[in-house]
């Protein structure tokens, strides 16, 4: 076991258990967007880390900055968002110094992305056997052997389980329903047998039943084929069905990261515990969501000290004054941005060491 | 919310703001109404105070004076700014009493045209049904046929003239009103203020003066600035063919089809009346787009 | 997809209808064809023999009725200037007509839809200030303006081309341009914002994280969406072409229909003009009902609509 001090920095290595090779590590992004008002910092100082087979769901309000972050890593910031500072590691390599055409390589063979909405993912005028086949035509090297384009299409369509799939190759995007559709853009994601896969709220626009068998598909095809995922959502209760870690993200910033047990176990961030307290428990019935007093905070213009302050129940006036620096949580790289939180810790360890028991700090 | 980026830098580079020096002119244009104002402004006073400001009656031929270059032109003088004409006439008066063809015509049909068109799209929006059904064919109507190819026809028909020129004019330009404004209709009169003036038993010419008509007044002015530009076309196409305004009326359109025949030895007298009709028209175009941006910023692209 | 076709069919019918309706309308506003069918010394009951002879002395509607039979037939009378049957007069300016709003519908588009292309995917840059500068220059300039410009400088100064007439290539340059700009700069408007809007949408995010090389994301990916409002708005500014071509013919002296409508305006010849106009509406109507065939190719939703 390591000594604290030599601890490395939080954040770069993966707190969900097991300890398969690191696939993707992203150091201290930011991406800001440039409006005619100003800088905006959409992502701000951002660090994870996901291993292969790992499923690391990203938690936040809309506007936290989680879909940009999965943008970022795919460089398809939309204008005028642009990375300006960070690296981010894929396979060892720093994405931020591929060219256009590696970047093309690599995304969709290596990388696939599903989107949040599925009734406008798909490209209306143009059939699925097309679409889907796309993949495979322009990387022919990842198309599984002894396929043709037509022969993988059917193979993955039929992985995601869209029935009577050699009929509907000629049909268009209207003609499925939402579940189907996402279906199709899980294939379109998975195709290549791509070691990540990005899913930006894949199942937020979906019914529960549905919903719950998309889940089912990704969890199988990690199963399966072993690929990382990125899971991107504003749910906790699907956090807990499916993820072994979670980063939860608040106006740009990473608030609290750790393995899911330990998030739900032992919430350390006030914003984090907020959000499992308006979390509706199973078994009971309430006549209201409790929900976080309060805004979220604008992007453009946030307070000098922790963007959470204004609402947060535990403030003290450090808060206010700066920007709390990441402290490392657990021995696995977890952290956690928070000076009460920070006090806690300590209060927590020095308890511990008066008890003389061995304490695991977190 | 703006593109994507399609052309991705290679390694991302700190900046401080959004790096387009091509569009800092185009957004002060987009921004400040600056050269709507002049003209427009120029043209109204030159229509109010034509005889104070030309320098000549527009109407008095100087044979001897043919012919003659703008000022800034070789052989050009200050005694006609502007040049004059093939019958001697100061081009810059013409040009400046012209300008009352010019603004009676645009007040007088986008008026006339708007009013029109609000009314019937308020009537079909508002009550639906047969009423809605029957208008809006007339709309669909109106908007399949060519206006100019018809406006050609009719207007060789009747007088010429400015009143039938208007008539033509609001005709063929009522329809577009009145199917924004139907739009616009059909989501008002669900809002609670006016299902509330209803129940309130409010009659429907009231609950069009008091609460449609300040609702789709935005989107009407914008329109009726956007017009402009096809009403000062639409006339100074007419006029050129002889159909519209004729003379001795001065009109610039026909100040054009007069000049046509000297284009080979006297440029300007093609080229300046035109400039006048687009400079007008560009303005509109203009204001119009500022307008919109104005009035409803996030209704920036739309037709 | 048979019950759209069928029902635009439906549409355009009615549509030509109307049109016929109008001209016969404005026909009649024109005043009594008999006074100018007879010397001006006409006794009032040889003016009433007349009126009985050509139907003039029946109700309206049943001179509407003959007059569509006959507009069916083709036959709208005999022009006045030509004695010659008015329809035959007009057929055989049509094909001076159709190449030049040929032309200048293809020149249009050449330019309108790389240059919106061109301006959305490099949004910010000089040729996106260009384009839209054009667009903006290109809507607000009256047709006959650009025409003399041209002739004033490519054909007067430069000598580079006629003047004027119909002839090779080099003649129909000028006019099918100038009866093009206002169309180019409202598609290349069009086109540029269509596009833009795309770029935004999911599906185009979704093509580049396949790994689409990017001209396959512009062109297959979001071109084809773009199109859609265009081809949309394509079906009007062909209208508007067509009814251009009777500035851009007078202009040029291009010897098609547009011209032939002035010239029978101006020497009073009804028949010829009735019939030039009904012709060109027609044609209009029905250059609509091929834009909406077009769209159907484009877009599938419309193609599955309620079939």
């Amino acid at each position: 076991m390591q000594a604290p001090q030599t601890r490395p920095e939080p954040g770069t290595r993966s707190p969900a258990a097991g300890d398969s090779e690191v696939l993707l590590s992203v150091r201290h992004l930011r991406t800001h967007f440039f409006t005619r008002e100003g800088a905006v910092p959409a992502v701000d100082d951002v660090t994870f880390t996901v291993r292969r087979g790992e499923i690391l769901g990203i938690v936040g309000e809309s506007g936290s900055g989680k879909s940009v972050t999965a943008r970022s890593i795919m460089r398809l910031v939309p204008l005028p968002g642009r990375i300006v500072d960070g690296d981010v590691l894929f396979r060892d390599e720093d994405l931020a110094a591929l060219s256009q055409g590696e970047m093309q390589r690599l995304r969709g063979a290596h990388m696939g992305m599903v989107l949040q909405e599925p009734m406008t993912s798909l490209n209306p005028v143009l059939t699925i056997g097309n679409q889907v086949g796309e993949l495979f035509v322009y990387h022919p090297e990842r198309t599984p052997q002894g396929f043709s384009v037509r022969g993988a299409v059917l193979d993955i369509l039929n992985r995601v389980r869209i029935p009577d799939a050699a009929r509907r190759l000629i049909e268009y995007p209207m003609h499925f329903s939402g579940g189907m559709r996402q279906r199709v853009s899980i294939a379109m994601a998975t195709g290549c047998r791509p070691e990540l896969i990005i899913a930006d709220e894949p199942t937020t626009a979906l019914d529960v039943t549905i919903q719950a068998q998309v889940l089912e598909l990704l969890l199988e095809l990690r199963n399966t084929l072993g690929v990382s995922v990125l899971f991107i959502t504003h749910d906790l209760g699907v956090v807990a069905q499916i993820c072994d870690s979670v980063a939860v993200m608040y106006a740009g910033k990473i608030v609290e990261y750790n393995d899911v047990e330990s998030i739900f176990d032992r919430p350390r961030h006030p914003y984090t515990r907020a959000l499992l307290r308006s979390l509706p428990q199973l078994g009971t019935r309430m006549a209201r969501l409790p929900s976080i007093e309060g805004q979220p905070p604008d992007l453009g213009a946030l307070p000098p000290g922790c963007a959470f302050a204004p609402r947060c129940p535990s403030v003290v006036d450090a808060c206010r004054a700066q920007v709390p620096e990441p402290t490392p949580l657990g021995e696995r790289g977890g952290y956690v941005r928070c000076f009460v939180a920070d006090d806690e810790l300590q209060a927590d360890r020095a308890a511990a060491t008066r008890s003389g028991g061995g304490g695991d700090g977190r | 919310m703006s593109s994507t980026e399609v052309l991705g830098a290679r390694r991302p580079v700190v900046l401080r703001r959004a790096p387009s020096p091509w569009l800092a002119p185009w957004r002060f244009v987009r921004r400040y109404p600056l050269f709507p104002a002049i003209i427009w402004g120029a043209v109204i006073v030159f229509a109010i105070a034509s005889p104070l400001i030309a320098p000549a009656d527009p109407f008095r031929q100087v044979l001897t004076d043919r012919l003659q270059p703008p000022a800034w032109s070789e052989g050009g003088s200050m005694k006609h700014v502007l040049g004059t004409d093939h019958l001697g006439r100061d081009v810059f008066s013409r040009i400046v009493y012209g300008s009352r063809v010019t603004v009676t015509v645009v007040l007088l049909t986008v008026t006339a045209s708007a009013a029109t068109g609000t009314f019937v799209g308020m009537l079909a929006g508002y009550f639906g049904g047969t009423v809605d059904a029957l208008l809006m064919r007339a709309v669909d109507f109106q908007i399949a046929l060519p206006a100019l190819l018809f406006g050609v026809m009719l207007s060789s028909v009747l007088e010429p003239g400015l009143r039938n020129v208007v008539v033509i004019i609001v005709l063929f330009t009522w329809a577009s009103f009145a199917r924004l404004v139907r739009a616009e209709v059909l989501s008002l009169r669900e809002r609670d203020y006016v299902l509330l003036a209803r129940a309130a038993g409010a009659g429907w010419v009231r609950i069009f003066v008091k609460h449609l008509f300040p609702g789709v007044l935005n989107t009407v002015m914008v329109l009726a600035t956007l017009e402009v530009s096809v009403v000062i076309i639409f006339e100074s196409s007419l006029s050129f063919l002889g159909l519209g305004i004729v003379p001795p009326t001065v009109s610039w359109g026909a100040m054009l089809a007069e000049g046509r025949e000297y284009m080979s030895v006297a440029w300007w007298l093609v080229t300046i009346p035109g400039l006048a009709i687009f400079s007008v028209a560009l303005a509109g175009n203009l204001f119009g787009d500022w307008l919109r941006d104005t009035l409803d910023p996030h209704l920036r692209r739309s037709a | 997809m048979r019950r759209y076709l069928l029902l635009r069919l439906l549409q355009s019918l009615l549509t030509i209808l109307l049109v016929v309706m109008v001209v016969f309308l404005i026909a009649r506003i024109a005043g009594d064809p008999v006074t100018l069918l007879v010397t001006f010394d006409a006794s009032q009951s040889d003016i009433n023999r007349l009126k009985q002879e050509l139907g003039l002395a029946d109700p309206l509607p049943q001179q509407f009725v003959r007059f569509l039979t006959d507009a069916a037939r083709g036959d709208f009378g005999i022009s006045f200037r030509t004695n010659r049957p008015a329809m035959q007069e007009v057929l055989s300016r049509v094909p001076a007509s159709a190449q030049l709003a040929g032309f200048a519908l293809l020149i249009s588009l050449a330019i309108s839809i790389p240059l919106g292309v061109l301006a959305a995917v490099t949004r910010g840059s000089l040729v996106d200030v260009i384009a839209r500068f054009f667009a903006l220059v290109g809507q607000a300039a009256p047709n006959f303006w650009v025409g003399l410009m041209l002739i004033f400088l490519f054909s007067v100064r430069f000598g580079w081309f006629p003047t004027g007439g119909r002839g090779g290539l080099d003649h129909m340059f000028l006019p099918a341009l100038t009866l093009g700009t206002s169309a180019s700069a409202s598609l290349t408007r069009l086109t540029r914002s269509a596009m833009l809007d795309v770029i935004n949408s999911d599906f185009v995010t979704m093509a580049r994280a396949k790994g689409l090389p990017r001209r396959t994301v512009i062109f297959k990916h979001a071109l084809r969406n773009a199109l859609i409002p265009v081809v949309t708005i394509l079906g009007v500014r062909v209208g508007v072409l067509i009814s251009g071509s009777v500035i851009v013919e007078t202009i040029f002296a291009w010897p098609g229909v547009g011209r032939l409508i002035i010239q029978a305006i101006n020497v009073s010849d009804f028949p010829v003009v009735q019939a030039a106009i009904t012709l060109t509406a027609t044609s209009i109507v029905l250059a609509n009902f091929l834009t909406d065939i077009v769209y159907m190719f484009i877009d599938p939703r419309i193609r599955y609509v309620r079939s």
